[in-house]
């Protein structure tokens, strides 16, 4: 399956890419919130995980342009720092699926993308 | 002319002094440079490095102990490339949990970065004793308690507050021990600071609890009064009611809030026998716990306050009435002076903010 990570911290993002990698799917990388609605607009993925804070768009910015976007329904998954409930709240009225609060683990991360591209 | 040989040599010592200065700067710019091309080239091994850590899982049945590569090993004789490594790690620490999070404190112990971060202790620039706290806290690092416990009673600020988060974080309510004998004060930021990192831990020690009530220092009993209310832990209630009579007008004001937090009706006679007593701050924080605490055994009591002379008071009179359910209502109703100004304005706003 194809997934987006939207991650502006390069630790991060390169241990999501190798715990996904790791489980078979095709990771596309996007560094900030531009390059990530870019790439969604060159071709949706499967999946779609996002920070909130991020350079140029915020993740609830990618949330508003996928659900706004025609054509299949994509998976949001949204990462939040811990004390961010409103803004994981307002993720949610915008359409996300599922949210998971930092510090995580990657192992949780890659059982909540198993169970969304299941569903 | 001596005149003119003088400007000349002027002119031409500061034309020396700022040729110096340019060739200082270009020095510094170019070592810079570089130093930062190192870095860039460090982190990209560092990088490899640490997630190769983050998604390590040992084989089942397998035990051991997690690979370093020699990249690493080889990159790590400079220190500035081992503080860039640590960097890394508490970046990587500090976003992650679980095995990746363990696996990145297993690294920084193979790699025996515990000892630079320690070695910070010992600088004399408190900013760098404070990086050293930090980066052995967020490494877990508790064979260092010992010397982190020190600095809980710093004279440096920064130096203490990220100590005592550090024991804290690392012990829990065990850490608190510290309470015990620091003289300095516990900052309000403090106080929330470390509330916040209790948030999740149980086993509130009470003998402790009880003896911190009664510390010298009144920011301590302050926060622990906190830490009941935070943490609900209604047996306390008695020993927070003590504090009522405190000669800081901050602990008492704590411990108005904290009776309120606890719910604790019972200590709704401590609270208004203490009441007379009491400034203005303290009067009204009393009105509010009793409205949120209080029964039919106050109505009289908060009616009474009706009649003060202080606007503010009657306010949170008729607020507290009114929280107190039906029965104050009708109280409050039935106040002979209620169409009269003020308290038709009282009583038109604590209605509005109850139908709200």
């Amino acid at each position: 399956m194809k997934i987006l990570v939207a991650e502006d911290e390069p630790i991060l993002i390169r241990a999501i890419e190798m715990r996904l990698k790791r489980d078979g799917h095709e990771v596309w990388l996007a560094e900030d919130g531009q390059q990530a609605l870019d790439k969604f607009e060159q071709e949706p993925p499967d999946l779609i995980i996002t920070d909130i804070m991020m350079p140029y768009a915020s993740g609830l910015e990618i949330i508003a342009a996928v659900r706004a976007s025609p054509g299949p329904k994509v998976p949001v998954i949204i990462l939040s720092a811990m004390g961010q409930e409103d803004v994981v709240l307002e993720a949610f009225r915008l359409g996300a699926d599922d949210y998971i609060t930092k510090p995580f683990s990657p192992n949780e991360l890659s059982v909540r993308v198993r169970r969304l591209l299941t569903n | 002319m001596p005149g003119l040989r003088f400007l000349f040599a002027a002119m031409a010592g500061v034309l020396g002094m700022l040729l110096t200065l340019i060739g200082f700067i270009l020095v510094y710019l170019l070592r810079r440079k570089r130093l930062d091309r190192l870095k860039d080239k460090w982190r990209e091994i560092h990088g490899e490095v640490i997630q190769m850590a983050i998604v390590w899982e040992p084989a089942p049945g397998d035990s051991e102990p997690m690979p370093v590569p020699v990249s690493a090993a080889r990159t790590l004789g400079s220190p500035v490339s081992r503080q860039c490594m640590i960097g890394d790690l508490i970046k990587g620490k500090k976003a992650l949990s679980g095995a990746a999070a363990d696996n990145l404190v297993c690294l920084y112990n193979r790699l025996e970065l515990d000892r630079d971060s320690a070695k910070r202790l010992m600088s004399p620039k408190w900013h760098l004793q404070a990086q050293g706290i930090h980066e052995l806290a967020t490494m877990e690092q508790r064979g260092y308690v010992t010397r982190l416990y020190r600095f809980t009673n710093a004279s440096n600020e920064m130096v203490r507050k990220e100590a005592q988060a550090a024991i804290v974080q690392l012990f829990g309510f065990e850490g608190l021990r510290f309470l015990d004998v620091i003289d300095t004060s516990l900052s309000e930021w403090q106080q929330i600071q470390l509330l916040q990192l209790l948030q999740h831990t149980t086993g509130a020690p009470q003998g402790s609890l009880q003896r911190w009530l009664h510390s010298s220092n009144a920011t301590v009993r302050m926060f622990t009064l906190r830490l009941i209310a935070e943490h609900h832990l209604p047996e306390m209630a008695p020993h927070a009611a003590d504090r009522l009579s405190d000669s800081i007008d901050g602990v008492r004001l704590q411990a108005i809030r904290c009776l309120r937090d606890l719910g604790a009706t019972d200590s709704c006679g401590a609270l208004t026998r203490v009441y007379p007593e009491e400034g203005l701050a303290g009067q009204l924080a009393i009105l509010d716990a009793i409205g949120h605490i209080g029964t039919a055994a106050q109505l009289q009591f908060l009616q009474d306050q009706l009649n003060a002379s202080e606007d503010r008071i009657k306010l949170e009179a008729a607020r507290a009435l009114v929280r107190l359910g039906e029965e104050g209502l009708i109280c409050l109703e039935r106040f002979p002076k209620i169409d009269r100004f003020p308290w038709n304005d009282v009583f038109r706003q604590v209605t509005c903010e109850w139908r709200l």
